[in-house]
């Protein structure tokens, strides 16, 4: 009997103990539940923030994808240099743009062959940006200076040089330039810009420039 | 007559050179100096002896004849050797002496110093073969006209000798650039006696003398483009005759004085118009769609030559003084320009491109014989010499602009050149008219 006793007692203990062992064992694993939880909770989320922000940059490809191509639909309908683009910058400060290298108006000066006075191809734009320049600035005015190479004529050269002038101002006023904001003269060979007596100089002083008044 | 001619010239000059439009001081100016390259080969021989008393003053008279006759290209000089006393008057010359000599034309002369300070001048041309008198004159004259007076002998003896005018008293005119100074220069034909009447910072071009000597017609860039002004050298005052729209140049004064032939670009292209000597209204005498420029008066006045490009490329025309057809006149070569009427009326002179080069010929109206004078890189502006044996042009020499000179013929060639800075645009003045 007391056998049984000390049985029950130990069997007691051991359930008692084993009692106290299993409430143990829960709470560890509730424990450990919630850990792997939050755990795969924060892993999900910042999966979430990777994934939205790789649409994001998908979607930022897409929109600059789409926008290039729009752009690259209308360009062919904007020329380089509109009405609008020129004005805005050059009414803004048309002294800086004269000033400016960058600028399509830095480049004043038209070149000429031998007893010549056209404008050849390569000067047609140059002209047409003054043309837009001027008609964009109302208040500017320019003096067209033709010059010509040393050879020949002191009389005829002037007579050319004159010429050249009378050309550029011809242009500028088929563009929309009122003719009474040019004046074209001659210096003849009197100013020679390069003082060379070889093809080049020669090339350099065959020229017009275009000088804006009080610039 | 000699008196107020010259000392109104030098007053004039002094008076231009502190004149209100002057810029700034004038340059330290050597003058021109002559150096002849080359002669005709049948030369007249020369021998002048010293004259009398032409020590004591700082010019010797006889070495400034002797140079004048010797740069015309046309004389030699035939030395009569040293001796103890030269002869100043015919009774005192020893004929055998000269003739032994082999001297042929001989000039004597003396100064004598007055008691009121003048000078009286005598010279004389004797033939020693014949044992005479050619010709012979007395002056008197204050003695900073002595250089004047030379000229006027040497022109003497010239005209005696060569039979057609000197022009050792003429004056010439010319642009000299330095750095960015422009100054429009007046010097006696041997280049003495330099002065500029009008200095500017901008091109001066296409000097013009009038018919007379008084005025010279000019193109100025001072307003910043070609302006045409008449500047009278008397008192250095001066006016615009033209400045209208685009480009005023190439002025030229009829024979009579009274009108210039200019060019205008004011209708268009450059064209040419008469305009009156003081200013007015211009007449418009071309009628083209090219450049027509530099018109040349012919001596009787009734006819002009010009260039054109009317026919692609730049040639000499002919048309009536009123206006109407014109006749072509240059046709070899692609580029013939800046023609310039002979004084005779029987040629003209002009610039003719040949290879690279651009050079002066003449062209006979008659027979339309042309002939390439010289051989320079780049000539241009010939000017005649006033009786018709010379033609000066602006040239290079050392990438320096220089003045030469070649006789119509092309035998005699001349080279001027200034100390300092580059020559260009030279015209010949008139004779003068108290000859």
């Amino acid at each position: 009997m007391r056998i049984r006793i000390c049985l029950t007692v130990l069997a007691l203990c051991l359930v008692g103990c084993a009692g106290q062992d299993v409430k143990e064992q829960s709470k560890v694993a509730v424990e450990q539940r919630d850990l792997l939880e939050s755990q795969r909770k924060s892993e999900d989320a910042a999966k979430r923030v990777q994934v939205a922000r790789e649409q994001e940059e998908l979607n930022r490809q897409l929109e600059e994808a789409k926008r290039r191509k729009a752009a690259e639909q209308q360009d062919p309908l904007v020329k380089p240099l509109t009405d609008g683009s020129m004005s805005e910058r050059a009414l803004a400060d048309p002294g800086s743009a004269l000033k400016d290298p960058a600028s399509p108006v830095f480049k004043r000066s038209i070149y000429y062959n031998y007893d010549q006075y056209d404008i050849t191809e390569e000067y047609r734009g140059l002209v047409e940006v003054h043309a837009q320049f001027l008609k964009a600035n109302k208040s500017l005015k320019v003096r067209v200076e033709g010059n010509c190479d040393e050879r020949g004529s002191t009389e005829y050269n002037l007579a050319l040089g004159q010429r050249r002038a009378d050309s550029v101002k011809r242009a500028l006023t088929v563009l929309g330039v009122a003719p009474n904001r040019i004046e074209a003269v001659s210096f003849g060979e009197e100013k020679p810009k390069a003082t060379g007596q070889d093809d080049d100089s020669y090339a350099a002083n065959r020229r017009s420039d275009i000088v804006y008044l009080g610039q | 007559m000699i008196d107020s001619e010259v000392l109104f010239r030098r007053r004039a000059l002094r008076a231009l050179a502190c004149g209100g439009m002057i810029v700034g001081v004038p340059l330290a100016r050597a003058a021109l100096t002559i150096e002849i390259v080359g002669g005709n080969g049948r030369e007249i021989p020369i021998t002048i002896l010293p004259f009398a008393n032409q020590e004591r003053q700082r010019d010797r008279i006889g070495d400034i004849v002797l140079a004048d006759l010797l740069r015309s290209g046309l004389f030699r000089e035939e030395s009569a050797g040293w001796m103890p006393r030269y002869p100043s008057e015919p009774e005192d010359i020893d004929w055998r002496n000269f003739r032994n000599r082999g001297v042929a034309n001989l000039v004597i002369g003396n100064l004598v110093e007055r008691s009121d300070g003048k000078l009286a001048v005598r010279f004389r041309l004797m033939e020693v073969g014949k044992e005479s008198q050619r010709t012979g004159f007395s002056y008197t004259i204050a003695a900073a006209q002595l250089r004047a007076i030379a000229h006027r002998i040497a022109d003497t003896i010239y005209e005696t000798l060569a039979n057609e005018p000197g022009v050792f008293s003429t004056r010439i005119c010319y642009v000299v650039k330095n750095g960015d100074r422009f100054e429009l220069q007046v010097a006696d034909s041997d280049g003495a006696n330099a002065d500029f009447i009008l200095a500017n910072r901008e091109p001066i071009i296409s000097p013009a003398w009038s018919p007379d000597g008084t005025r010279i017609a000019y193109v100025s860039f001072e307003k910043r483009k070609s302006t045409i002004y008449v500047h009278s050298l008397a008192d250095g005052s001066r006016q615009v005759l033209a400045n209208f729209e685009g480009s005023n140049s190439a002025p030229a004064w009829s024979p009579d004085g009274q009108r210039l032939a200019i060019t205008l670009s004011r209708d268009g292209v450059a064209q040419l118009y008469t305009i009156a000597a003081d200013g007015g209204d211009p007449v418009r005498i071309t009628n083209s769609m090219a450049i027509d420029t530099e018109a040349s008066w012919s001596p009787d006045g009734r006819s002009i030559l010009y260039t054109s490009d009317r026919g692609a490329s730049p040639q000499i025309y002919r048309m009536s003084a009123s206006g109407g057809p014109s006749e072509r006149m240059t046709f070899e070569g692609s580029y013939n320009v800046t023609p310039r009427w002979s004084p005779d009326g029987r040629s003209f002179c002009f610039i003719q491109r040949n290879g690279g080069r651009y050079n002066v010929a003449i062209q006979d109206l008659g027979s339309r014989n042309a002939q390439v004078l010289t051989d320079g890189r780049i000539d241009s502006s010939p000017t005649f010499s006033p009786n018709g044996r010379m033609i000066l042009y602006a040239s290079e020499h050392n990438r320096r602009g220089i003045l030469a000179a070649v006789s119509r013929d092309g035998r005699i060639k001349q080279r001027l050149s200034e100390s300092s800075g580059s020559v260009r645009e030279p015209a010949w003045g008139p004779l003068s008219k108290s000859r």
